[in-house]
């Protein structure tokens, strides 16, 4: 109707022009032209909040997001996951005196076994991390305190880090490869698994350390300075972390491409974690057959080489077995956020849906045209 | 103080000043500086050159220094470059005028060349002579004040004779005149000639900027030259009117900087956290800078001072600036302002203020040309006591076609006479009546139009006024046509008898003596005298024949909206001639400053005793559409105001006939009106003695008939109820005393301003009548200042322009009276009733989509800055930052900016047919119920629980899980942007399209910046390389 109307009035003008101008065609006319745009006549969608539109998106959003929760609930806690704390906090409990013995000049290291049972059978691949808490790994000054050119096999960041990594930049004046506070404080304790049969033999249980980095952390970030071969000999000069027991060299030194800077454990750390408590991927335990599990119920041992102290910062250290889904790990939070969301929003549409027919007494014909 | 110039034109000038204006600010060197000093005068930019530098600082630099520097050198950029474009236009109009002037400074001689028919006058000259008779000179002043007539310039009589007579000896002769200053109609100066003492004034300067017409040359001594000449010592300030809401962008930005003191509890809580954990024996212990707590704190202080920097939304200005002249070219673009008869859209003259008009609260108009069309008609006259009028019913079929009355024994006639008085034309021919004669000679001789002949028999007038040319068209299709002007002598052929007048005197017209007369000698000594009625029957001789009936032919006149002037004629004794010439000579030779009083004076004792011949009635007719226009605007809540120059009764019949005032209505006048504002403002009866007998009184009001006494009224606005009355229909008519300093009687005495204002506050609209331009403006200074209302003018005349550029927002009617008002104004159009839609369409709309743009762009910057703070429980306190540098630096200025900026465009709440419908729609602007500080503080609560949300979702999804830093950065920051999707309400293309760019401008640039080869070049900036979904991928396989 308004386009119409328009058209009608361009036509009358055009023709005044024509008559009163005479041959105005000549003359360009400042008539603006047109057009949608110019017009500001747009074709447009404008949702307007009537009880027509909001109630049935109140609904929608409802009957939505409750199945969403729901499988998102479910799929959590179908995943199977077994967490132990070996801190060693209590008297009684196996790594206490390693907790509390510890000193960084420990030539030998503390080792301690946690004995734990599974209830249920771990089915498919099972992801073994270690956790820590209260562990702020997301600090400002502990997130900057690294040298990404180093890692990256740069030869002048090797021999001369950056500032950022201070105080943990040289020792004794020579430089630390690699440096800043990140590497100093790599977790290195060692995490063995046992399954104790029915006859109570100890049965070590083959933990893959490959495979567990980000791919592009291990092919393209972290670098050895000049490539793999002949590790210890382009590391010279340097100076292990301060923390360290072993230079950075020594850390695989049976697997040349599990060595130095490269090495999956250490890239796992120095990917910091975004809140304090947090876990890092430290073994994967591979399905060997279809048909049996994983790991079948039963007793297990957890053998612990103790070097890594958290008690001064009142953290915590864990080990957890988990197996993973499309969703990840075992996480209830994200279904029963989309459950209780789509309960309120089920609940209000209800409530409105009430005060609109109890109240509605407007008629729809007052509507304002848009 | 005098300025001395040797005149002696045998020998060039030395030293004289370069005639060159400088225009354009900026050159080559002083570019850079100049454009960062004037825009570091802006609070925001200066905030952000401080982040970076603190940036720069090792230990506090919570995000890289690159990071701020990317905004703010776009801010500085776009800002430099466009003051630069606009000053390159004005280094274009430089050259082009520089070309022109260079002439030699002593004489500049216009020497004529048949191609370039008018030339422009680059100086501001004393003219010493011409090529035509009595060195008269026709120029055109167009360029000055506005007016397009034709007007006269004369050298003295001394410098004419000596220059065309071929001088044989040199004259060393000096020029005294004034300093320079902006004075555009006074001049005051003499020149020592010959041993005598001439005066020089205005009538013998060419000023800078006026066009020299029908004059082949001119010798003139250039006075002022460059940036000394007048009319550039009078466009010297222009102010810059900054809006109603970058006022409110202002405050945002105080206040979001005033929020981030939110970092000294951060800081306090990085302390404690350094001191309670850190300082344990442990890994991160050895980070506690010095071991100090406190001294961590107050560097973690800086350091989220900087990371929250990016909440103050810094490109708030710079992505304002591309919607709000969008805005203002969708008005150029507005079929329904572009006015067909004269090809002529509407303009935004000020891309800046388009969100004003949204706001608007009172509207201040102008009457002649503005509500009514300004082509004058003479309708109606009466002589002695006669009234001549059209007879609508006896009216034949001619003059229903146009041709009004039989005229074809008129040679001069060329029609356009719309009033038919065959009586009259009898009574002429047939000589009859001396008084209607001398009536008719009083038009044709008593006005200062200049007549042109172009082509065929009749001549072409110009005048300075178009009543003025109304009346001389009249005069010559009555018989009485004046054909040319010379200096000292006007031609005039009375039906047919060509007749030579001697103009001994001129008493010239001004709006302080609203009458002007002239002196001839024809026939014994006569003075025409023409004049508003007020000043001319105050000066009638007693006993004055008709006089009642023309008076009552005068409120005739008036009561039908018609523009009255009195005509009268006074026969002058030879010897108080004499006498009064010489006096006048005498006096004109004074230079003191009380020459004027003095000449004002002995104008007064010439013009009295007049006797009245006539009336003249002048019609001008409405403007097309303006009562529904002003009935629209006032449903709308906006206040109308109209202030004239015209009497009172006309204005009324006006205000009555565009339904500014209604019938039942009646006026609140003179001292009644005094009477409420001194009860109002509780006045004591000496002030009100004071002011009574003062003859400057300053207001003349009337009450209307809703309030019985002032004390109701009172009453009424005391009481926190005054809906009731408001709904009631109150006009006031105020009328004003011409009086010129009413501005300082109102600084004088601020609570009569206030009392005024508290009482128009109450009233829908007023009406000021008598008022001068400078009035004008005051009046528009009272509204500014009492109320914090916008105001807005509307004007087309030169005399509109002072309260034009008063106001929040001037409005300049292109109409028949020069380009003067639109020049100063800042929106532009042809029509008065295109108004309403300016107003409540595009004003509406602008205000709308600006304060929604201003309230989400806090909403997006805050909600996104605010992370940070929740982020801080969870990592000491430390001010790491949640997003990769890129992300903040990239955010507001590519992935959230072409939303929002949509946003800014196209929003619109309701069409434009709507927006008309119903005009109370237009109230929320000027209540600022879209931008006032709780609307503000909602918006920023809103952005406070979508931080909320933004982080505490991704904490309960990976809390206690392998998932690392950059992956929740990563999901924070799409987070983030997809929160702005839900701000737009008007989905168009454009909007579709610019969601999609900002969505995959997101998605492109994180990729980018996580790329290996990225990575490669810089390890240290780019850290967070590889993606989450590659990572899973390979997890899963």
């Amino acid at each position: 109707m308004m386009a119409s109307s328009y058209n009608a009035k361009e036509e009358d003008g055009h023709h005044s022009g024509a008559t009163s101008h005479g041959g105005a065609g000549a003359v360009k006319s400042k008539k603006p032209d047109n057009t949608a745009f110019k017009q500001q006549r747009l074709p447009a969608w404008q949702p307007i909040l009537t009880a027509g539109t909001v109630l049935p998106a109140f609904f929608v959003i409802g009957l939505i997001f409750i199945p969403i929760g729901i499988g998102l609930y479910v799929t959590s806690n179908n995943i199977k996951e077994f967490e132990v704390d070996y801190t060693g906090v209590d008297v009684d409990s196996p790594c206490y005196t390693c907790a509390m013995n510890f000193s960084w000049n420990n030539t030998l290291p503390c080792t301690c076994s946690v004995d734990f049972t599974l209830e249920q059978p771990f089915e498919s691949n099972v992801f073994m991390y270690y956790g820590l808490s209260n562990f702020y790994q997301n600090h400002r000054r502990y997130v900057k305190s690294r040298d990404d050119s180093q890692l990256n096999g740069d030869r002048s960041a090797l021999t001369n880090p950056s500032k950022e990594c201070e105080p943990y930049r040289t020792s004794e004046g020579v430089p630390i490869a690699p440096c800043g506070a990140i590497a100093n404080s790599l977790f290195n304790d060692t995490l063995d698994l046992f399954h104790i049969d029915s006859n109570g033999s100890r049965n070590a249980i083959n933990l893959v350390k490959k495979g567990i980095a980000w791919w592009t952390d291990k092919h393209v970030k972290f670098r050895n300075p000049g490539g793999n071969s002949n590790i210890t000999l382009a590391f010279q000069g340097t100076a292990k972390p301060v923390n360290w027991r072993k230079p950075v060299f020594e850390l695989d030194p049976s697997d040349p491409e599990n060595n130095g800077f490269i090495n999956e454990d250490f890239i796992v750390w120095m990917r910091t974690a975004a809140l304090p408590t947090f876990r890092k991927l430290y073994r994967i335990i591979q399905k060997k057959s279809s048909t049996t599990p994983t790991l079948p119920s039963g007793k297990y041992t957890l053998e612990i080489t103790y070097n890594y102290p958290v008690l001064s910062f009142d953290g915590r250290k864990r080990m957890i077995l988990s197996t993973i889904s499309w969703m990840g790990g075992k996480n209830p939070f994200l279904g029963i956020a989309y459950i209780t969301v789509g309960s309120i929003c089920f609940f209000l549409g209800v409530v409105l849906l009430i005060i609109h027919h109890k109240y509605d007494t407007r008629n729809n014909s007052a509507d304002i045209p848009n | 103080m005098c300025t001395y110039v040797p005149l002696s034109y045998s020998l060039p000038l030395s030293g004289c000043q370069d005639n060159v204006v400088r225009s354009y600010k900026y050159s080559p060197l002083t570019f850079l500086p100049l454009t960062l000093f004037e825009q570091f005068q802006r609070a925001a930019n200066l905030y952000f050159l401080l982040m970076v530098v603190m940036q720069c600082v090792p230990a506090i630099s919570s995000i890289p220094w690159y990071i701020t520097i990317i905004p703010l050198t776009t801010v500085l950029t776009v800002r430099g470059l466009k003051d630069l474009s606009n000053d390159m236009v004005r280094l274009a109009r430089a050259v082009i005028l520089g070309a022109i002037i260079s002439l030699s400074c002593m004489y500049l001689n216009f020497l004529f060349d048949p191609s370039i028919f008018c030339l422009f006058v680059q100086a501001d000259l004393l003219l010493l002579c011409s090529s035509e008779p009595h060195s008269l000179c026709y120029v055109e002043t167009a360029d000055i004040d506005g007016e397009t007539n034709l007007k006269y310039r004369q050298a003295l009589s001394a410098t004419h004779n000596e220059l065309t007579s071929h001088p044989s000896e040199e004259a060393l002769s000096v020029v005294l005149c004034e300093e320079p200053n902006n004075r555009l109609y006074s001049f005051r100066g003499q020149l020592q000639w010959r041993g005598k003492c001439l005066l020089l004034d205005s009538e013998h300067i060419l000023l800078r900027g006026t066009v020299l017409r029908n004059t082949d040359f001119a010798y003139g001594l250039a006075i002022y030259t460059g940036a000394d000449t007048k009319i550039l010592r009078n466009c010297g300030k222009l102010k810059v009117k900054t809006t109603q809401t970058e006022k409110v962008f202002n405050q945002v930005v105080i206040g979001v900087s005033g929020c981030s003191k939110l970092s000294l509890l951060l800081a306090i809580g990085s302390g404690v956290f350094s001191s309670q954990v850190m300082s344990q024996t442990g890994v991160p212990s050895a980070l506690v800078v010095n071991g100090n707590p406190v001294y961590t704190g107050f560097l973690i202080y800086w350091s989220y001072i900087i990371l929250l920097s990016p909440a103050m939304p810094i490109a708030l200005y710079i992505s304002s600036v591309p919607p709000t002249i969008l805005r203002s070219l969708f008005i150029g673009w507005d079929l329904e302002m572009y006015w067909q008869p004269a090809d002529r859209p509407a303009q935004a003259r000020n891309t800046s203020l388009n969100e004003e008009l949204g706001q608007v609260g009172y509207l201040l108009s102008d009457k002649t040309g503005t509500l009514t069309q300004n082509r004058l008609l003479f309708r109606q006259c009466c002589i002695a006591g006669e009234i001549y009028e059209r007879q609508p019913e006896t009216l034949d079929v001619l003059i229903c076609n146009g041709h009004p009355m039989e005229l074809s024994w008129n040679p001069f006639s060329c029609g356009g006479l719309f009033m038919s008085a065959p009586g009259l034309v009898e009574k002429l021919r047939g000589q009859q009546c001396p008084l209607s004669k001398q009536f008719l000679t009083a038009l044709a001789l008593c006005h200062t139009v200049m007549a042109e002949w172009k082509d065929g028999e009749t001549p072409v007038y110009q005048a300075a006024s178009p009543d003025e040319e109304a009346l001389v068209g009249a005069a010559r299709e009555l018989g009485w046509a004046f054909l040319s002007r010379t200096r000292d002598f006007l031609v005039v052929s009375e039906l047919g008898v060509t007749r030579q007048y001697q103009l001994l005197a001129l008493l010239d017209f001004t709006s302080k003596r609203r009458r002007m007369s002239v002196l001839e000698p024809e026939g014994g000594l006569k003075l025409y005298c023409k004049g508003a009625d007020i000043v001319i029957l105050e000066r009638l001789q007693k006993d004055c024949p008709y006089q009642e009936r023309i008076e009552r032919a005068l409120e005739l006149f008036a009561e039908a909206c018609l523009r009255t002037l009195c005509v009268a004629v006074r026969s002058v004794p030879e010897a108080s001639w004499e006498q009064w010439s010489q006096t006048l000579a005498e006096s004109a030779a004074m230079t003191t400053c009380d020459r004027d009083a003095l000449l004002e004076k002995l104008y007064d004792q010439m013009e009295r005793d007049l006797q009245l011949l006539g009336v003249t009635a002048i019609e001008d007719r409405l403007q097309e559409g303006v009562p529904e226009t002003i009935a629209l605007l006032q449903e709308a809540g906006l206040k109308v105001w109209v202030l004239t120059g015209d009497k009172k009764e006309t204005a009324v019949n006006i205000g009555y006939s565009c339904k500014l005032l209604d019938p039942d209505t009646r006026l609140l006048e003179w001292q009644e009106l005094r009477l409420a504002m001194i009860k109002i403002n509780k006045h004591t009866q000496t002030d009100t003695c004071t002011h009574s007998h003062h003859p400057i009184d300053l207001c003349l009001f009337a009450p209307a008939d809703r309030y019985s006494s002032p004390q109701t009224h009172r009453s009424v606005s005391s009481r926190p109820d005054r809906q009731s009355c408001g709904l009631q229909t109150r006009r006031w008519l105020v009328q004003r005393l011409l009086w010129s300093s009413l501005g300082q009687k109102f600084d004088q005495r601020p609570e009569w301003g206030a009392t005024f204002m508290r009482l128009a506050e109450q009233c829908q609209s007023v009406l000021c009548c008598r008022v001068t331009p400078a009035q004008k403006s005051e009046i528009v200074k009272l509204v500014r200042k009492h109320t914090g209302s916008i105001t807005m003018s509307i004007g087309d005349g030169a005399n509109d322009v002072n309260m034009i550029k008063t106001a929040h927002v001037g409005v300049g009617l292109a109409g028949v009276e020069g380009g003067q008002a639109v020049q100063n104004a800042d929106f532009a159009l042809s029509q008065f009733r295109f108004l309403q839609r300016l107003l409540l369409v595009h004003g509406r709309w602008s205000y709308r989509r600006i304060s929604n743009f201003l309230r989400y762009f806090l909403f997006k910057t805050c909600s996104f800055a605010l992370v940070h703070i929740w982020f801080g429980i969870f990592n000491g306190f430390s001010a790491q930052s949640l997003y990769e540098t890129w992300f903040i630096a990239l955010y507001t200025v590519s992935y959230t900016a072409f939303p929002t900026m949509c946003l800014a465009i196209f929003e619109q709440d309701v069409s434009a047919e709507s927006s008309l419908k119903f005009p109370e729609l237009y109230k929320c602007g000027p209540r600022q119920e879209l931008s006032n500080p709780l609307m503000l503080s909602l918006s920023l609560l809103q952005a406070v629980y979508s931080s909320l949300v933004l982080f505490f979702i991704p904490f309960g999804v990976f809390y206690d899980t392998a998932v690392d830093f950059q992956t929740m950065a990563v999901t924070v920051a799409m987070a983030a942007t997809f929160a702005i999707v839900r701000l737009t309400r008007f989905w168009t293309k454009f909007s579709i399209a610019a969601l999609c760019v900002s969505v995959s401008m997101l998605f492109i640039c994180t990729r980018l910046c996580h790329s290996a080869r990225l990575f490669q070049s810089s390890p240290v900036d780019y850290v967070f390389i590889g993606t989450i979904l590659l990572h899973s991928l390979q997890t899963c396989s």
